[in-house]
């Protein structure tokens, strides 16, 4: 089980000096650090716990000397090593042959570290992996026959600010440290890409999009909502358009994707999706006549609301950490506007270059869209009545 | 963390026999604490480099080790392992180190996860779960045994014990009865006075106990702490006084040294709780207690216990324990001086038990962070038992 908790920072010194040790439970700390294809480890573990197992305390005066701790390093190693096995990529990791501060026998370098609750056996080693480190396993069974609340504590130092930490003990031994995804970086990394890559791929999204882009480069030519249209005048009216288009389409996706991944509100994805089908044929048919009320970047946030329970639905399947909830949300979210923006810069310049011509106005406007309330007619179809039409990813 | 003291039956009250004679509410003090410096080595092999206990080998030591040797040839053997169990939360209780707590569920492992353990072995593992506030697990386990052997008195009164600092005051008085009615007279009775003291009774309370401690003196120790802590709720500063005295004089065990060390406090009187706490740093509720001993009269070791006692706080953090927080939150509110953080704490710790002394934090840290709903909570809780404490505001009484 892992209990997320960061290893604090060593407190001073004084504070273990002038105030006598603590009772506690017992505790072992462990800190891995991988580098290539070792793991240096350093194992702490209680001269208090290790007693009653060894018998170092020879004399029985309820004191441990340097000495009756130091001749007895080699017991110590033999009965420690086997109670943790770290491998990687499912082959056990071996310690490397160089170590053991030159002592006959011995794999470790020990020294001595004050814990809050006394003096700890301070081992360091080095475990040499036969393949490479993506993932490391620890399986950890110290003290588990003579003290089942003993817990070993460990710590991945991955370099830098990459550290995660396990507590492990009998009832959850095992813990799987993947180097692959450690970092805070990677994970948005890998949200962003997520959400370029669900907006590159979903059809739906972005065909909705280009049918309500479709007129930005445009002025209606006459107020009565007849269809007809004539090229904006300049560059700027045609850009504040899109402008206001988009921004309401995420505002507006962005507060249901949120809601929907927090489980404020939840839709059925059947609904969700034919309603975004939907979305498609009115915002398409609506550039050959109007059938919707209001300006289009009011269109675009009621109908975006729609579309963000299907973003939602995407990051979900994707799977969620609770740890980096508000990291994976965000990122997703960005990689979705990335992607949105790309189409927009792809799609303005053509459509403004080409505003005056008769293609765009006869061909482009109507018999496009056209085919974009066809096309989402079906995916309605499909999604509304969970039918196949056609083998189209959307 | 600092469990509420001791429950003990004496023999004849035990059914299963006089082996069975062990403590129930453990005193459980961990306090750990990442306080690593740097790794050293020593320079001589002379030097001493751990203390493996501050006292002499006591007979109980002695006799727990021939028994960990026995049990070890013969793991299964349960009146062994049951015994070693006994010994072991024995030695906790008395030195106030969870150790042996996990040493004692070692011994008891053959049937800690088995579905139906024998009733010896279930009973252990009752009072273990308790100690460290598992009170849910520890009820559980209870009424399994209670309905195979309902006249086991041990389990009745181990479970009124839970109730208690549950604050459910109805059922522990429910079964503090069966425990009178069962042949534990004395321990049936001071129980259900303690209960009438909490729900406001204190006249009826008064009464009871002054009777079982004329007619037990060899019950002196314990009964002269409930009869102590009930003087100061009353605000009978005098008689608390006399009756902590009396009751550490017989015997003391962490809970006690607590419960006398607050009363000197609340009284500032510092140089007594530093005499008499200086030698109990281990346990952390006690190191708790000295440095605001040492705060109080601007004693620069003040500093140095703060800073151990943080350390503490987050080694008990990161291996995931929470029976701290009673002590945690004080440390928050009084040394720490973060009301926030400690109203936090008293809240969470709220949720498990519910003793005066929680319920005076809770007030406490919620007046200073100034948390409305926590104070509802708490006279909600006052309301309901009718509990009477001179040491909680008069806002809340």
């Amino acid at each position: 089980m892992s209990r997320g908790a960061r290893i604090t920072a060593a407190l001073a010194l004084a504070g273990a000096a002038v105030v006598a040790s603590a009772h506690k439970p017992s505790d072992a700390y462990v800190t891995l650090a991988p580098r290539g294809d070792d793991v240096t480890v350093r194992w702490d573990v209680a001269l208090r716990d290790l007693d009653p197992e060894l018998g170092l305390d020879v004399d029985d005066d309820g004191t441990l000397s340097w000495g009756e701790v130091r001749s007895r390093l080699r017991d110590i190693e033999a009965y420690l090593l086997p109670q943790m096995t770290i491998s990687a990529g499912g082959a056990a990791c071996r310690p490397a042959p160089a170590g053991g501060d030159g002592a006959p026998g011995r794999v470790a370098r020990h020294r001595l570290d004050r814990h809050s609750d006394g003096t700890y056996d301070a081992m360091s080693f080095v475990l040499h992996c036969a393949k490479p480190i993506d993932v490391l396993d620890v399986d950890y069974r110290l003290f588990a026959a003579v003290d089942p609340t003993h817990r070993g504590i460990v710590r991945l130092d991955a370099g830098g600010d990459a550290t995660e930490s396990a507590v492990l003990g009998p009832d959850h031994p095992r813990r799987r440290f993947d180097l692959r995804r450690s970092s805070r970086l990677e994970t948005l990394r890998e949200f962003v890409v997520e959400g370029i890559g669900h907006i590159g791929f979903g059809f739906d999204h972005i065909l909705f999009l280009l049918s309500l882009l479709l007129p930005s480069v445009l002025v209606r030519a006459d107020r009565i909502g007849s269809g007809r249209w004539a090229g904006a005048p300049d560059a700027r009216g045609a850009l504040v358009d899109v402008l206001k288009v988009v921004t309401a389409f995420t505002l507006a996706h962005s507060i249901t994707l949120c809601l929907a991944v927090l489980d404020v509100v939840t839709l059925p994805s059947r609904l969700v999706e034919s309603g975004i089908a939907l979305t498609v044929i009115l915002a398409s048919v609506n550039n050959i006549r109007t059938v919707l009320p209001g300006r289009r970047w009011a269109v675009a946030f009621a109908f975006g609301l729609i579309h963000g329970f299907g973003f939602a639905a995407a990051l979900k399947d994707v799977g969620l950490s609770r740890q980096a909830l508000a990291l994976s949300l965000f990122g997703f979210n960005l990689g979705v506007e990335i992607g949105q923006l790309a189409i927009v810069a792809a799609f303005f310049p053509v459509a403004f270059a080409l505003r005056h011509s008769t293609l765009y106005r006869r061909v482009v406007l109507g018999p496009v869209s056209m085919s974009v309330a066809a096309i989402a007619g079906v995916w309605f179809v499909e999604r509304a009545f969970d039918l196949k039409l056609m083998g189209f990813p959307a | 963390m600092m469990a509420r003291r001791r429950r003990r039956l004496p023999e004849r009250a035990w059914r299963p026999g006089p082996g069975l004679a062990a403590a129930i509410a453990v005193a459980l003090l961990a306090a750990p604490a990442r306080a690593a410096a740097a790794p050293y080595t020593p320079a001589s092999d002379e030097e001493i480099v751990e203390r493996l206990r501050e006292r002499p080998l006591e007979p109980a030591d002695r006799e727990l080790r021939t028994l960990r040797q026995a049990l070890r040839a013969e793991p299964r053997r349960l009146a062994l392992a049951v015994a070693v169990a006994q010994h072991c939360i024995g030695i906790a209780r008395r030195d106030g180190d969870p150790r042996y707590l996990g040493y004692a569920q070692a011994a008891l492992s053959p049937w800690w996860s088995e579905a139906a353990p024998p009733v010896m072995a279930r009973l252990m593992k009752a009072t273990i779960l308790q100690s460290v506030h598992e009170f849910d697990a520890a009820v559980v386990e209870l009424d399994a045994v209670l309905q195979e052997d309902p006249a086991n008195v041990q389990a009745w009164f181990t479970r009124a014990s839970i109730e208690q600092v549950r604050g459910e005051y109805p059922k522990a008085e429910r079964d503090c009865a069966r425990v009178r009615d069962l042949g534990a007279r004395v321990h049936g009775s001071a129980c259900l006075a303690e209960l009438r003291s909490l729900s406001g009774h204190d006249q009826e309370a008064e009464q009871a106990l002054q009777g079982l401690l004329r007619e037990n003196p060899d019950q002196v120790a314990w009964l002269s702490l409930v009869a102590a802590e009930l003087a100061e709720r009353r605000g009978d500063v005098r008689t608390a006084e006399q009756r902590y005295r009396a009751s550490l004089a017989a015997a003391s065990d962490a809970y006690a040294k607590g419960a006398w060390a607050d009363f000197l406090l609340d009284r500032h009187r510092y140089d007594e709780v530093i005499a008499l706490l200086l030698p109990e740093q281990r346990v952390d509720a006690l190191l708790l207690r000295l440095a605001l001993a040492f705060q109080g009269r601007a004693d620069p070791r003040r500093d140095d216990a703060v800073a151990a006692l943080q350390g503490r706080f987050d080694a008990a953090r990161l291996r995931g324990d929470t029976v701290h927080q009673r002590e945690e939150a004080r440390f928050e509110l009084h040394l720490r001086h973060r009301p926030e953080v400690a109203a936090g704490l008293a809240q969470r710790n709220w949720a498990v038990q519910r003793e005066p002394a929680d319920l005076r934090i809770l007030l406490e840290a919620a007046r200073a962070a100034h948390r409305v709903d926590l104070m509802d909570s708490a006279r909600a809780f006052v309301v309901a038992t009718g509990i009477d404490d001179v040491r909680l505001s008069p806002t809340a009484r």
